[in-house]
């Protein structure tokens, strides 16, 4: 879909090198990454997209290791507590959804009466939605979310929200580096990050950019986790506020929320943004040089890492290290292992499938209307109902078109 | 739009109850029966007149699920007036009623004006909380009490209104420093320099009379 602007031709040839890297992928991950991670941000072919977010996130290999795991969760009954909460949240976020439109829409929802249970003793993990066969939940969907949840932004839907918050205050941090002028006056404001980041970043954009930019950043996302996040984040700001210009029609607190809430439509335009979150390296503001978010350690670990992203202000590093149940990540395969978040930020690192309550609904129904908006190939992100430990997404990796 | 006060609302209480809904059928005069779910905190605004000064309401609108409380708290702050929902069909929002007010009461000025409000009063045939029982709530923790129902918009203009009015009493009465923004009360962009030479001597009393 996205694909639309580029010529066949050329659109042809990525797909062809797209599946070259899938018949070589741990050569090309562990020798070529960066040449992985260019074509990432280039944007996945969207016919090659549900194969691809699987391989990057590693949850082709989780489900490998767990093949049933997903059908004996699907058998098991749920904890009344949550259901009663995720059928209030499913009922207004799934209207239209013809998974439960046909149960009659608004109603509650019975086959929601299944199971939650402990996974690998540590998490409680999601009943799949037994109905619905058409766009039923897939196990592919099942450990991406998982992947999500535990390994790319790990404590961002536990209770208290603080890896929400602690992000928030690094990403007001960096700000300062990326857009003086919007840092200073979002601080004049007393415009705390909390107010406009925290549905961004739990919602990976996707109830805020326009559909095919949330597929760019995704793309980008899967392949170099959370540090996009931040990156798309700044650049939203800074096209905001960046200028005493923009400034002018935002003088307070309110007038600044909404011009947040209603971000120029330019600036979230696919080819805008994604030239902006990841630059050619000629054209790198020397405004973004530096680290400077006190991730320094993690960083110097990161001698690998492009000449773009050096650009930037280090995102997003936090306890985000290697995994021997899950695998590393791809970025993080350019990584030695890092010390665990929770020395760092002073969180639990217990797995946010562990700890997570439940907004996640709320970055379910972003995610949602991501569904709703319907891809013919790629992934569809579908809401998951799950219980108050777990985010209720679910990210489902299927062409089915 | 010129006004001689801005008061900052807050509107909390469980999830699902119709704060959102309530909001928007007093900013927007319309009922939206699915919506985007809060995620952190959503802004709403209008202007009311009372006793002939324009008054802008700033609402802020909270996600009222539990894991969102911890970032709750830090919007109380500066919160002049609070709108603390129930859904009269639902027995465990007006149960944690009281949870709610102590975060309240704990995280804002003590000034602050808490309306209790059980809402979806249209739903009268699955009502589950007593429109006495509501009223008890409030005469016993001293807030103002109405049933509303965002979807017929019974009552919605009045729970804000009355809320505000509650706060220009209290302005008058000289009880809110409105030289201080942390009280959820901003003087008018206009009305500020005829005010700052009142508000040395006594405070709201006097800082009403000057704005005309």
């Amino acid at each position: 879909m996205e694909l639309c602007a580029i010529p066949v031709d050329v659109a042809r040839q990525r797909e062809l090198k797209w599946l070259d890297m899938f018949s070589h992928w741990d050569k090309w991950l562990s020798r070529r990454f960066q040449k992985v991670k260019l074509r990432c941000r280039k944007g996945i072919p969207s016919s090659l997209r549900a194969k691809a977010w699987q391989l990057l996130s590693n949850s082709k290999e989780l489900l490998e290791q767990n093949p049933s795991k997903f059908e004996e969760l699907e058998r098991q009954p749920g904890d009344p507590k949550w259901l009663d909460v995720i059928e209030k949240d499913l009922h207004r976020q799934f209207p239209f959804h013809e998974m439960f439109a046909a149960r009659g829409g608004h109603g509650p929802f019975p086959e929601l009466d299944r199971s939650w249970r402990p996974l690998e003793g540590k998490a409680c993990v999601p009943s799949p939605e037994p109905a619905g066969p058409a766009l039923g939940l897939e196990p592919q969907a099942f450990w991406c979310l998982v992947q999500i949840c535990e390994k790319y932004l790990p404590g961002y839907y536990s209770a208290g929200l603080e890896a929400i918050q602690l992000d928030g205050e690094i990403f007001f941090a960096l700000l300062r580096r990326a857009s003086p002028m919007a840092y200073r006056h979002l601080k004049k404001y007393k415009i705390d990050p909390i107010l406009y980041m925290t549905e961004w970043f739990m919602c990976i954009f996707s109830r805020t950019l326009p559909w095919a930019s949330v597929l760019r950043v995704w793309d980008m996302f899967f392949c170099e986790g959370v540090k996009i996040v931040f990156r798309v984040g700044l650049v939203l700001l800074r096209n905001a506020l960046g200028s005493v210009d923009k400034l002018r029609s935002c003088q307070g607190m309110y007038e600044t929320m909404e011009k947040l809430r209603n971000l120029p439509a330019q600036s979230m335009q696919e080819d805008f943004l994604i030239q902006e979150v990841s630059p050619a390296p000629t054209v790198l503001s020397k405004g973004l040089a530096g680290s400077g978010c006190g991730r320094e350690t993690t960083m110097a670990q990161q001698g690998a890492l492009s000449r773009s992203s050096q650009s930037w202000p280090q995102c997003g590093t936090r306890g985000r290290g290697r995994d021997s149940a899950g695998g590393a990540l791809p970025w993080q395969s350019r990584l030695a292992p890092t010390p665990e978040g929770a020395e760092l930020q002073g969180v639990s690192t217990g797995s946010l499938l562990a700890v997570g309550a439940f907004p996640s609904a709320a970055v379910g129904q972003g995610w949602a209307k991501v569904l709703a908006r319907g891809l013919r190939w790629g992934i569809q992100i579908v809401w998951r109902a799950m219980n108050a430990h777990t985010i209720g997404v679910g990210v489902w990796a299927r062409g089915w078109g | 739009m010129a006004y001689a006060y801005l008061f900052k609302y807050i509107i909390i209480g469980d999830t699902g109850v119709g704060k959102s809904c309530l909001l928007l059928q007093f900013t927007d005069k319309r009922f939206q029966p699915v919506h985007d779910l809060t995620i952190g905190v959503e802004f709403g605004a209008r202007m009311i007149t009372i006793d002939g000064k324009q008054i802008k309401l700033q609402i802020w609108d909270t996600a009222g699920q539990e894991s969102f409380r911890s970032i709750t708290r830090s919007y109380y702050r500066g919160a002049a007036g609070a709108l603390l929902v129930y859904d009269i069909t639902r027995r465990d929002t007006f149960n944690h009623l009281t949870t709610w007010l102590e975060d309240a009461r704990q995280h804002s000025n003590s000034n602050m004006v808490i309306m209790l409000i059980g809402n979806k009063s249209d739903l009268e045939s699955r009502r589950e909380v007593k429109k006495e029982e509501g009223e008890a709530f409030a005469r016993e923790h001293g807030l103002i009490f109405m049933e509303t129902s965002a979807k017929t918009a019974s009552n919605v203009e009045e729970a804000f209104i009355n809320t505000a009015k509650e706060i220009y009493e209290k302005i008058q009465e000289g009880v809110f420093d409105i030289n201080n923004e942390a009280n959820g009360i901003k003087i008018g962009p206009q009305h500020a320099a005829s005010n700052a030479t009142l508000t040395g001597n006594q405070g709201g009393q006097q800082a009403g009379g000057g704005c005309c």
